[in-house]
């Protein structure tokens, strides 16, 4: 058996008095899309910056293939965070040639059609879009390297359904089969039907790590109705 | 990949200091041709008063725009939502660091180079208007006598001296930058009010300096038969300066390492990009 992509280990996180993660243990296997599922709050946002080496944990450790965050496991995730991280000084070209020049992995002719096919210039500068393009653009770049691991946080979030629909089609349509996609999200209902294998966070804590067939054949209800459930306010 | 992060930073900062740069050197040339006309220092025309006052503070916020410049290009980079693209490329928090700590420094440097430049520009005319060709004559001769004195009396010191005023002049300006970097860093620790707790870590390390030099003039002075008289111990001039020089150039060295060391920890180990 391979090793895992993705191995947290007693991984806490502890912001002052509150506890973000508390004593979290898993491990994702390659090839998988994995919903990262939890109302606001519960710490899905922290568990994906520890792993991009954005945090450090208060206690246990988190690996990916292996090996501690750090300038050898960031030339193999492509994160997109919950935020825009772009500068606004740059024109669309000189993002696809930031990436290009930093990331061995990108694809630069899939990153140049994708953001044709988005109707946007090369010379478009960064600063006169709007927030949605700003996204759309981000999600481009981050989907056009050929990485081991995805790690996207809130990628269909407070966007319209529209723009939903283009955000998974560029998420199916560009990801590495032998790669691993960790979506974050507590829209459930518009990814469920991409998702290979949930874990539900709660306060901090994982409460269920299960495929999602398994979740239909045990207790007989998808899993938006059993988040729902599980959920409840 | 350091060389990277140099070229971005420069690619990033280079489209506000060179139109910058261009602004005050015309202002310098167009102030230069202004005083020419005038012909005299002590008739300044109203328009020709408001053109050299714009040209004056135009030196000064260029000035500020440098220092500015630094602080927001590390904060906003690097622990602003920036961060979370710089801190996910494949480098090391340390080269992230320098990269910012070397760009900064050379802008520094070329701010100071400019200005320069531009003082000279600014008095080239009214100096060529005053000066006849047996006056420059006389000005090259006595330049040539001079340096062949100097040469006479301190050889090789001559290139030697300045060159090492350089790099000391460098290495001032990166333990200046860093020694921002670190209070910065200190302060991304705090959850809130960063900026504020920045602040603090500068005066502190301040106060904690004074008191530093407090301690050890303090230590001196009860041991007065461990003091030592530098013309004592180095007779020679020239010496004496390299020495002083050197002893500098440690000095500063030494703050570098440790607000790099600061700097690099905090961003290594305590990464807290909320």
């Amino acid at each position: 058996m391979s090793e895992p992509i993705l191995q947290c280990t007693g991984l806490c996180k502890s912001y002052g008095k509150k506890d973000a993660l508390r004593d979290v243990t898993f491990s994702l296997e390659r090839g998988r899309i994995v919903g990262l599922l939890g109302p606001n709050g519960s710490g899905k946002s922290t568990l994906i910056k520890l792993a991009n080496g954005l945090l450090t944990p208060t206690a246990g450790e988190i690996r990916i293939a292996g090996n501690l965050p750090g300038p050898i496991t960031h030339a193999q995730v492509s994160y997109l965070p919950e935020r825009t991280y772009l500068s606004d000084w740059m024109t669309a070209d000189d993002l696809l040639k930031f990436f290009a020049n930093f990331y061995a992995d990108f694809n630069l002719d899939k990153a140049a059609d994708m953001l044709t096919r988005l109707g946007i210039s090369p010379k478009d500068s960064l600063k006169t879009m709007s927030k949605g393009t700003k996204e759309k653009i981000q999600l481009a770049v981050v989907m056009s390297r050929e990485a081991d691991l995805y790690l996207l946080d809130e990628p269909i979030g407070g966007v319209d359904p529209a723009a939903r629909d283009y955000i998974l089609n560029t998420i199916l349509t560009n990801y590495n089969e032998n790669s691993t996609v960790v979506i974050s999200t507590h829209l459930i209902s518009d990814i469920e039907k991409v998702l290979d294998d949930v874990i539900f966070l709660h306060q901090g804590q994982i409460t269920l790590h299960k495929t999602v067939d398994d979740i239909r054949e045990e207790y007989g209800k998808s899993v938006d109705a059993l988040f729902r459930e599980v959920f409840a306010c | 990949m350091l060389n990277k992060l140099i070229g971005y930073e420069f690619k990033s900062t280079r489209r506000i200091f060179l139109p910058a740069y261009a602004v005050i050197l015309l202002l310098s040339i167009v102030n230069g041709i202004c005083m020419l006309l005038t012909n005299s220092m002590d008739t300044i025309s109203a328009p020709f008063g408001v053109l050299l006052t714009v040209y004056i503070l135009a030196l000064f916020a260029v000035c500020i725009l440098t220092f500015a410049y630094m602080i927001s290009r590390f904060y906003k980079n690097l622990l602003g939502d920036e961060g979370y693209l710089m801190f996910t490329l494949p480098a090391r928090p340390s080269q992230l660091v320098w990269a910012k700590c070397i760009t900064s420094s050379l802008w520094m440097l070329f701010t100071t180079i400019v200005c320069g430049i531009s003082l000279f520009t600014l008095m080239v005319p009214i100096m060529l208007s005053e000066t006849t060709s047996a006056d420059l004559t006389m000005l090259r001769q006595q330049l040539a006598f001079g340096m062949h004195t100097l040469w006479q009396e301190y050889s090789i010191h001559l290139i030697f001296v300045p060159l090492l005023a350089i790099v000391l002049g460098i290495i001032y300006t990166a333990n200046f930058c860093m020694h921002i970097y670190a209070c910065l860093s200190i302060g991304s620790l705090a959850n809130k009010h960063r900026l504020g707790f920045a602040f603090l870590a500068y005066l502190g390390f301040g106060v904690l300096s004074e008191i530093l030099m407090l301690v050890c003039s303090s230590i001196a002075s009860l041991f007065p038969s461990l003091s030592v008289n530098l013309d004592t111990l180095i007779p020679n001039a020239t010496a004496q300066v390299y020495v002083a020089m050197l002893g500098f150039l440690l000095f500063y060295g030494i703050k570098l390492a440790i607000n790099f060391v600061i700097t690099n920890y905090i961003l290594t180990r305590h990464l807290n990009l909320q």
